[in-house]
């Protein structure tokens, strides 16, 4: 495996050093890399993350550098090997999405979405699912900035149509 | 941060993208999205839209036959999912659904569960909202003159995203098991007014008596197809029939011994048939099917714990389900761990308001569904 290493930078302007197999787990920089448009020695723009999300961005990355990568090391450890090191990474990201607030989710989620990090973007889904699962209405839309755009009997309504879901 | 979070609060609506949105939701319980209607008319139109699923972990649904009140033919049935089955332990937390109230002409024995619906009797059931429909009436016909004979089978299209019933009749001059039916009929949920469509079968056939099974949109069954019996393929999405497999003479021979009790399952996506090949020996044969071949026998199960088990099918973990035919008063399954070879007993922990029930129906993979709302 290749410890090539490449610089991104983000919109306010800061530079990380990444390792090439982990910048990889982004389907847009791995394209690039692909398509050779990567200068060794110009960092990557990436004018839609800022600095503390990239710092995030990478963070994931480098923890998830190995699992996914051959199959073959899968193949050779033995099931409760297998086990322990997922048990390994699911808390190492409970952990990781633990320390982070909703806002942070969103802007991370974003990030990924315009990174296409598939496993970053279930993980950030879950987590905000998880977080919302037990709020109000009225709760959900603060958090999502959204307006009410219900008569109180369309309300009352739609209320009376689920109690199940409202008891 | 303070400028990025500044910004983020700033940009009013449409923060998150919608297909984001939409994985952020499908995600969550079905009570709390149902909650989430109310949110706004956009949240409120995503939920509601045909494509609009959610994905959770394998869980087992069970339906519990409570107090039938024989004075008003009434039969209650009351609903519970499990949470998922750890390899650890016997005993398995259950959350209460919902309860129903059907009048007891609408019951019978059979019952399907496909992708969060159940059909049981004459009704289509959401156990996640406690809604149901009934099946349209059959009017009797010249080519349906005996109603109370058909087949019926339930199944789950996913390409469409739609649910159908299957309903076959025998032929009016059928005094041979192997007289070709005449009346197929199909009903989709949903459809207005409430319907049977009559369709064309297409392969001369008489359905024989077997449960059906759905996997990916294909609803299989027995049949004698002429002089052999069939495994029958139901195309759910352009509702043609053919025949998948053929039954071997031996199979046959154990399905009448055996009083057609055999259960055809999912076995790693194949269809199986699970007989129990001597009336009082508790053991089970396993049966797979492939696609224009005859059955082959996989494997044997012996020294069940009991007798009359039907097989249900196999976790995501190998692991094979097997559940009693009826219980009373206490929610079981056996589970069959390959590696051990060791038969445990799973007890669900219902509360049925300590409640006597005579009948239990158990479903693996339940999901919870918005259908029925």
């Amino acid at each position: 495996m290749s410890s090539n290493m490449i610089m991104l930078k983000s919109s306010d302007g800061a530079s990380f050093e990444i390792e090439e197999a982990a910048a990889r787990k982004s389907k847009i920089i791995a394209n690039m890399i692909e398509v050779e448009c990567v200068d060794e020695d110009k960092a990557i723009p990436l004018q839609n993350v800022t600095g503390n999300i990239l710092a995030l961005v990478i963070e994931y990355c480098n923890k998830h550098i190995v699992d996914d990568d051959d199959d073959v090391a899968t193949e050779e450890a033995s099931e409760e090997e297998e086990e322990a090191k997922k048990k390994k990474v699911d808390d190492w990201e409970a952990e990781f999405m633990n320390s982070m607030s909703l806002e942070t989710m969103f802007e991370l989620l974003l990030a990924a979405n315009y990174l296409n990090i598939k496993s970053l973007i279930d993980l950030v889904c879950q987590t905000i699912a998880n977080n919302i699962k037990d709020k109000t209405p009225e709760e959900v839309r603060k958090i999502f900035s959204i307006e009410n755009d219900f008569t109180p009997e369309e309300e009352e309504e739609i209320r009376k149509e689920n109690a199940w879901a409202f008891g | 941060m303070r400028r990025s979070l500044r910004l983020y609060k700033k940009r009013k609506t449409d923060v998150v993208p919608l297909d984001l949105l939409i994985e952020i939701l499908n995600r969550l319980p079905a009570k709390s999205v149902v909650r989430f209607l109310l949110v706004s008319k956009s949240w409120a139109e995503i939920i509601r839209s045909n494509g609009f699923c959610l994905t959770q972990p394998l869980r087992f649904l069970i339906a519990l036959k409570t107090d039938t009140d024989y004075q008003k033919r009434r039969i209650n049935f009351s609903f519970f999912s499990s949470s998922s089955l750890s390899s650890s332990s016997t005993t398995v937390s259950t959350s209460y659904l919902s309860r129903i109230t059907i009048p007891s002409r609408l019951f019978s024995c059979h019952s399907y569960y496909v992708n969060g619906l159940i059909n049981i009797g004459q009704i289509i059931c959401n156990p996640c909202t406690g809604k149901y429909i009934t099946l349209p009436k059959i009017v009797k016909t010249p080519t349906c003159n005996r109603p109370s004979l058909a087949m019926r089978f339930f199944g789950y299209d996913p390409v469409n995203n739609q649910y159908k019933v299957l309903c076959m009749f025998p032929n009016l001059e059928g005094q041979e098991e192997t007289t070709p039916w005449s009346d197929f009929r199909v009903f989709t949920l949903g459809d207005k007014p409430k319907s049977w469509r009559l369709i064309d079968c297409g392969i001369p056939q008489s359905p024989y008596y077997s449960n059906g099974l759905c996997i990916d949109g294909f609803v299989h069954y027995i049949a004698h197809t002429g002089t052999r019996m069939s495994l029958m393929r139901f195309d759910l999405k352009s509702e043609k029939f053919d025949i998948f497999a053929k039954v071997s003479e031996h199979l046959r021979a154990l399905w009448f011994k055996d009083n057609g009790s055999g259960t055809l399952i999912n076995y790693h996506g194949k269809v199986a048939i699970a007989v129990q090949p001597l009336h009082h020996v508790s053991s089970i044969d396993l049966y797979v099917f492939e696609a224009g071949k005859q059955d082959f026998k996989e494997r044997s199960f012996h020294n069940l714990p009991q007798l009359h088990l039907r097989m249900k099918g196999i976790t995501h973990t190998g692991e094979i389900i097997f559940a009693p035919s009826y219980s009373r008063n206490e929610a079981n399954v056996i589970r069959h761990d390959l590696k051990g070879a060791s038969f445990e007993k799973i007890k669900f922990e219902v509360d049925a308001n300590h409640q006597w029930f005579n009948e239990s129906i158990y479903s693996m993979g339940y999901v919870e569904s918005l259908m029925l709302l």
